[in-house]
């Protein structure tokens, strides 16, 4: 265990951010369940994740264009309706192989930049 | 016999008094105007698990003791030898030369901050211009709050790395590369910050060796 | 500090170690980044979306 006198400043809520860093996992990051009886909560996660972090570059790249003012109302409205409902579906597909948000933590490693 | 990389550092380094990874030997390898600081490993890459991760740091926190210049190496594969360790090191000469000079009497200063409350809005309310329009003022917003931040503190730095929103909560990460005798300000320069923001949290970790500013980061860094 | 306290400290800060250590640095090999930690030490995330299927199950019959 390294010394905790590396804590420098933390007089707000450090459970927050511990919570944030733990969905980041930049420490050990926890294995996939490779547990056979849940494989496919495993294989769940793993298709999760990807979709969770595919939309979430897709919106980033959109909003950015949007901001340069490089989409039409109509593309506008379009981007805006899919991602609202693939939201909505990611949220019915976590609830219903009950992963929470941390089970998706979308560590890029030298490819974070990309969100 | 695997070489595992510790650090690199400027000129020629003492013995380091201290063991390596598995208890194994750490010495100094001196390679043109550096010194590779690295430890045998046995057969193949030392595998990074927590031991050895916390050995490797421990490693690089002792030798910031007695180099006033090192980069932290990452964890890594390792070199099958010497020779193949200098070419290496040859190969990045002038980056680690620049790297060296710039980390030089500084130490590493890390900070996150974290938005206490993000406005989840009603997914399904609205049009998808609406829904649009409401996630990229909440970007903006994010943003301009996380620049305001960094830039405050990446003043008084010598050097800063930055990634803003890796998630919605997780505002800002910094690194800051701060002259060591100059950590207490920095820090105070943090609490300074925190009160103009009661709706964030922030924690500041360190001093650590300046393993941000040990690789040449063309998209995150800031002069 | 509280117990909590001092225990969310510690976790935050193996957090910030084990990033540097893994993440930041150095380094002076030529195929780094990615394989850096090979195939035990895989970000859940996209690199364990990089791993095929196989070795999943690979891992789960070896699993401990």
């Amino acid at each position: 265990m390294p010394d905790d006198d590396k804590l420098l400043h933390a007089t707000g809520d450090i459970e927050a951010v511990a919570r944030e860093l733990e969905r980041v996992g930049t420490a050990f990051p926890r294995r996939v369940n490779a547990d056979p009886e849940r494989v496919e909560q495993g294989l769940a996660q793993l298709v999760l994740t990807l979709v969770e972090l595919l939309r979430q570059l897709m919106e980033r790249q959109a909003l950015r264009r949007m901001d340069q003012g490089s989409l039409t109302e109509d593309e506008i409205e379009r981007l805006g309706e899919t991602f609202m409902k693939l939201e909505q579906r990611m949220e019915e597909l976590k609830r219903e192989f009950g992963l929470e948000d941390k089970d998706l933590n979308l560590d890029l490693g030298p490819l974070g930049k990309l969100l | 016999m695997t070489l595992h990389l510790y650090a690199v550092t400027a000129g020629s380094a003492g013995p380091p008094q201290v063991t390596g990874i598995a208890g194994g030997a750490v010495r100094s390898v001196a390679i043109g105007d550096v010194s590779a600081v690295v430890g045998d490993v046995g057969e193949g890459p030392a595998a990074p698990t927590e031991a050895a991760v916390l050995e490797h740091a421990r490693v690089v926190e002792e030798l910031m003791g007695t180099s006033d210049a090192l980069l932290p190496a990452r964890f890594g594969h390792g070199f099958a030898d010497e020779g193949e360790l200098a070419g290496a090191i040859a190969a990045r000469e002038r980056e680690l030369a620049a790297a060296l000079q710039q980390v030089r009497s500084c130490v590493e200063l890390g900070l996150r901050v974290v938005r206490r409350d993000v406005a989840a809005g009603p997914a399904s309310d609205g049009s998808g211009t609406d829904y649009m329009r409401r996630r990229l003022g909440s970007v903006r917003e994010a943003e301009a709050t996380a620049n305001e931040v960094h830039d405050a503190l990446a003043a008084s730095a010598r050097a800063s790395r930055r990634q803003v929103l890796a998630t919605p909560k997780l505002l800002l990460t910094g690194a800051y590369l701060v002259p060591k005798q100059d950590v207490d300000s920095f820090r105070e320069g943090v609490d300074d910050v925190e009160q103009r923001h009661p709706e964030l949290s922030f924690v500041c970790t360190g001093p650590w060796p300046p393993y941000s500013f040990a690789t040449v980061d063309t998209d995150a860094s800031d002069a | 500090m509280s117990t909590r306290t001092a225990t969310l400290a510690e976790q935050v800060t193996l957090i910030e170690l084990v990033d540097r250590v893994l993440n930041k640095g150095v380094v002076l090999s030529g195929d780094i980044t990615l394989s850096v930690a090979g195939v035990d030490l895989v970000y859940v995330g996209l690199r364990l979306l990089l791993t095929s299927v196989a070795s999943l199950e690979e891992r789960a019959a070896g699993e401990e």
